[in-house]
């Protein structure tokens, strides 16, 4: 739709460290239904679902992925049918398979997904993203970084050297990826939610 | 089928050119060649639409994205004519012709790692090794994905394409004779487009109902023959056969049939099939890709009988 466009540089994933060569942790899948449905561009943290799926946002114990390419990219996703419902091809490929970089992996990595309003993001600060609810329920804001609480949250991340404009000049958030799984706290268990 | 000695030697002529810096790329064309041969003659995707090259010049670029897209136009419906009364003037129509997109992915081997001294125990011609696993798992992952996008044009059986508005996915009952698969064929004539099915798509335990057939049902020496020399590629009932061992993909007594490739869609390749290969010290790495993309820009040319 003219003027609605999303532009190349608008949302990315740039790996400053530990990627790429034969070794490199990734790994691919499709995205689950509401996933598709919501939209989720590149850079935001997912996990599997119980189909093996990616869901934006964390998970208590799956462990955290980082998105090399979001739902609409061209080489995931070519949709034959137009906004009006008018048949216009059905693609062979690409088949809707996505992939992205798993938090265990040694990486630094800078993204544009993450939570800008209200929060800060020092060096060492522990990091999750944004979940609407447990379950397959899925926002289109879902899986954005933003500030976590150790032994509580699942930790996806800690800030390396913070938000700086990117080469692209877009806002982004320098990070080493971790993977610590939710904290079996009794008195306050993560309840699947991070605003 | 070469000799044991034949092998060998072929086995140490690659490990010779793998082992000198400057032999290293006629060792891996040597792959290639023997790779993409096999990929062309092998799965049955490219067979029904066979790949089209296409070149960098040839990729459309777009704002939104900086991956390989190429646009296809389509043709356009056009009003029917209309016999009208002298001193009438005809209908206006505004040319607009629908367009679609392909897009591409990319195709990848698993990635195989090997110590070369435990390679050189074997007898096998390596190349073949090295080759056919790859090609097996590439062509059947691009075979899948061709059907999937079939499956998903037709709809479910005895369903309305709304499309075409009719049903191009049918069950034939009587099992397969001279006379249901003949009622096959008239599946994707009933389309209003009229195409006559091209290639038909079985697999390699159908074939055999057809090869049952007597010399009245198939005709005189041809029947003949099969019962003598089994069932070879050629045509009949104006159609070309494709017998494909993939029961998995192409169920026991089904029948996929396709119009000209023209009338179905477009299959791009932006790389062939391409065998990398190194060696490290004494470890041996290699894996195969491709990227290709394809669309089926009409689902007319599509249709798929189950025999019951």
């Amino acid at each position: 739709m003219p003027g609605t466009f999303l532009g190349i540089t608008d949302k990315g994933l740039d790996v400053k460290k530990g990627w790429f060569d034969m070794a490199s942790l990734d790994y691919s899948a499709k995205p689950s239904e509401n996933t598709v449905t919501a939209g989720c561009p590149r850079g935001r943290c997912v996990h599997l679902d119980t189909l093996g799926k990616f869901v934006p946002g964390p998970h208590a114990t799956g462990c955290a992925i980082f998105l090399l390419n979001g739902t609409d990219d061209a080489d995931v996703s070519n949709p034959g049918t137009t906004t009006a419902g008018s048949f216009a091809h059905i693609a062979v490929a690409p088949t809707g398979k996505m992939s992205g970089l798993v938090a265990t992996g040694g990486y630094e990595i800078a993204t544009t997904e993450f939570v800008s309003d209200g929060k800060t993001y020092n060096p060492g600060d522990a990091l999750t993203a944004t979940k609407v609810g447990p379950g397959a329920a899925v926002a289109a804001t879902d899986g954005q970084l933003t500030p976590g609480t150790v032994y509580h949250h699942p930790i996806v991340g800690v800030v390396s050297s913070g938000v700086s404009p990117n080469h692209n000049g877009v806002s982004s958030l320098s990070f080493w990826s971790v993977w610590l799984p939710a904290g079996a706290n009794a008195a306050a268990p993560w309840d699947g939610t991070v605003a | 089928m070469p000799t044991k000695q034949e092998v060998q030697l072929l086995n140490e002529t690659l490990f010779e050119q793998l082992d000198s810096p400057g032999m290293q790329k006629q060792a891996v064309d040597a792959v290639n060649d023997f790779t993409r041969t096999k990929m062309r003659e092998d799965g049955f995707y490219r067979r029904i639409m066979p790949p089209l090259t296409i070149t960098n010049d040839e990729l459309d670029r777009q704002v939104d994205t900086d991956k390989p897209v190429k646009i296809v136009d389509k043709e356009p419906d056009s009003p029917a004519a209309v016999s009208i009364p002298f001193a009438t003037l005809p209908i206006n129509f505004y040319i607009r012709g629908p367009r679609y997109r392909v897009m591409f992915d990319r195709i990848v081997s698993p990635r195989a790692v090997k110590d070369v001294d435990e390679l050189r125990t074997y007898v096998i011609d390596i190349r073949q090794v090295l080759s056919d696993n790859m090609i097996k798992d590439m062509l059947a992952e691009e075979d899948s994905k061709f059907l999937a996008a079939v499956d998903s044009a037709i709809g479910d059986q005895g369903a309305e394409v709304a499309l075409s508005g009719t049903v191009q996915n049918q069950e034939i009952v009587g099992g397969i004779t001279r006379e249901t698969v003949v009622d096959a064929l008239k599946i994707m004539p009933q389309t209003p487009s009229h195409f006559e099915v091209e290639t038909c798509l079985v697999n390699n335990i159908t074939i055999k109902e057809l090869m049952k057939w007597g010399r009245d049902e198939m005709g005189g020496d041809f029947s003949q023959d099969i019962i003598r020399n089994g069932w070879s590629e050629t045509n009949l009932l104006n159609c070309r056969w494709i017998v494909t061992i993939k029961t998995d993909l192409v169920l026991n007594n089904e029948m996929y049939m396709f119009a000209s490739p023209k009338f179905i869609g477009k299959n791009y390749e932006l790389e062939p099939t391409t065998m990398y290969i190194r060696r490290e010290a004494f470890m041996l790495e290699y894996f195969a890709y491709q990227t290709s993309g394809g669309s089926l820009g009409h689902t007319n040319g599509l249709a798929k009988a189950t025999f019951a």
